[in-house]
């Protein structure tokens, strides 16, 4: 596409609360280099018709708020550029297995809910001294490596959204949370293992997965929530062994 | 009449563009007090213009009534940044006079505070208060 020519982007319309029914409605939008489609749509939203809704915030892909099926993948708005798609029509869509606002914006009440579960924050034996820590909690770069990119997570959705078992098990944890639950139970500073695995280890946890990799596949910052539920499965099966050592749940290193 | 009646009819992201640009070329980052009288006859002109209307009538995520409301208060925040400028004849930090080159920390050594009132921002300041840092003049 050159500068000058125009798409079309068909936006998916809907208000639930006053039950009208699910439109398209399709824009002209000026192509430029760098648009994106958060752009486009903006450009459509401010030019033709102001009572499109939209989510957005940092138009970087740091905020996580824009997901939603660009041609029907799971994508942020602002982080997908107009020429990587390869229709001539791009269509937008609300994101997947989450209830809809309006239009484009879904409802993550649920999805914060379920991230709440898995206690996403370093836990310690002793909170007394967590609490009146006079320094930092070292970690070496390999302990760090183990769980760093599963840290880059920005809570978008998009994982849960392209995920099967989402899609026949409402009950299910999901991706994200069980991936954050790998996150901080990797996490060589974290004490809390015994716990958050207890809580993924259920027939709406990590059982349910059957590992389509649809969630690592979408993740537009790299992390691989897949193979962090494979690695909370082998950490739950060597979990009675690994208590009564009194080790902890991490592969113990030889010297 | 509320917001979401007003029947009127220009398009407020064209409002707030042309405030964008206003405040781009005026008030950015060399500033002279004509720019920013200028800028603020500019400004207070656009402010003028009908542009509190509200097309998307639903209840729900309705971010049109959110946009409208918040062009409101960027044009009182970007008048009070151009009436504060204008009145502080001296470059401090981010905000470099062309007009004025060097710093006047004999009169100028204060904050500038700004009140709400009809029209236009009313002005005051009150002292500065020094602990470790002794003020001294920037090199580059």
């Amino acid at each position: 596409m050159r500068v000058g020519e125009t798409f079309k982007l068909r936006v998916r319309r809907e208000n639930p609360a006053t039950n009208t029914g699910t439109t398209y409605q399709e824009f002209d939008i000026p192509y430029e280099p760098g648009l994106t489609v958060l752009e486009a749509l903006l450009h459509a939203k401010e030019s033709f018709d102001h009572s499109i809704a939209i989510r957005f915030s940092c138009r970087m892909a740091s905020c996580g708020s824009c997901g939603m099926l660009i041609n029907g993948l799971p994508k942020l708005a602002c982080y997908t550029q107009i020429n990587e798609t390869s229709t001539a029509t791009i269509t937008v869509d609300p994101l997947d297995h989450y209830p809809l606002v309006r239009d484009l914006v879904t409802d993550f009440q649920g999805f914060f809910e379920k991230h709440k579960t898995v206690s996403p924050f370093l836990l310690r034996q002793n909170i007394a001294e967590q609490e009146t820590s006079k320094s930092e909690y070292y970690q070496t770069n390999s302990e760090l490596d183990g769980f760093l990119q599963f840290s880059y997570c920005i809570k978008c959705g998009l994982c849960n959204a392209a995920c099967p078992t989402m899609a026949n098990d409402s009950k299910f944890i999901g991706p994200q949370a069980l991936g954050q639950a790998y996150r901080y139970v990797a996490d060589s500073r974290d004490e809390g293992a015994i716990q958050r695995l207890k809580a993924v280890d259920h027939e709406h946890g990590i059982w349910r997965c059957h590992f389509a990799g649809s969630c690592s596949f979408v993740c537009p910052k790299g992390v691989d929530p897949a193979l962090g539920i494979q690695k909370l499965r082998g950490l739950t099966l060597s979990k009675s062994s690994a208590s009564r050592a009194g080790t902890s749940l991490m592969p113990v290193k030889t010297k | 009449m509320s917001v979401l009646e007003s029947r009127v009819s220009e398009n407020p992201y064209e409002i707030r563009n042309e405030a964008h640009t206003i405040m781009d070329k005026y008030v950015y980052v060399y500033r002279t007090g004509t720019g920013l009288e200028q800028g603020l006859r500019e400004l207070r002109a656009l402010h003028r213009r009908a542009f509190r209307h509200v097309d998307d009538q639903a209840m729900e995520y309705n971010s049109n009534f959110i946009n409208v409301l918040e062009l409101e208060s960027m044009f009182e925040i970007s008048e009070i940044i151009l009436v504060g400028g204008l009145n502080r004849t001296e470059p401090r930090s981010a905000h470099p006079r062309a007009d004025y080159p060097t710093r006047d920390d004999e009169h100028w050594l204060k904050h500038t505070l700004v009140y709400y009132k009809a029209n236009e921002p009313r002005l005051d300041y009150a002292p500065v208060t020094i602990t470790n840092y002794q003020p001294t003049e920037r090199h580059y």
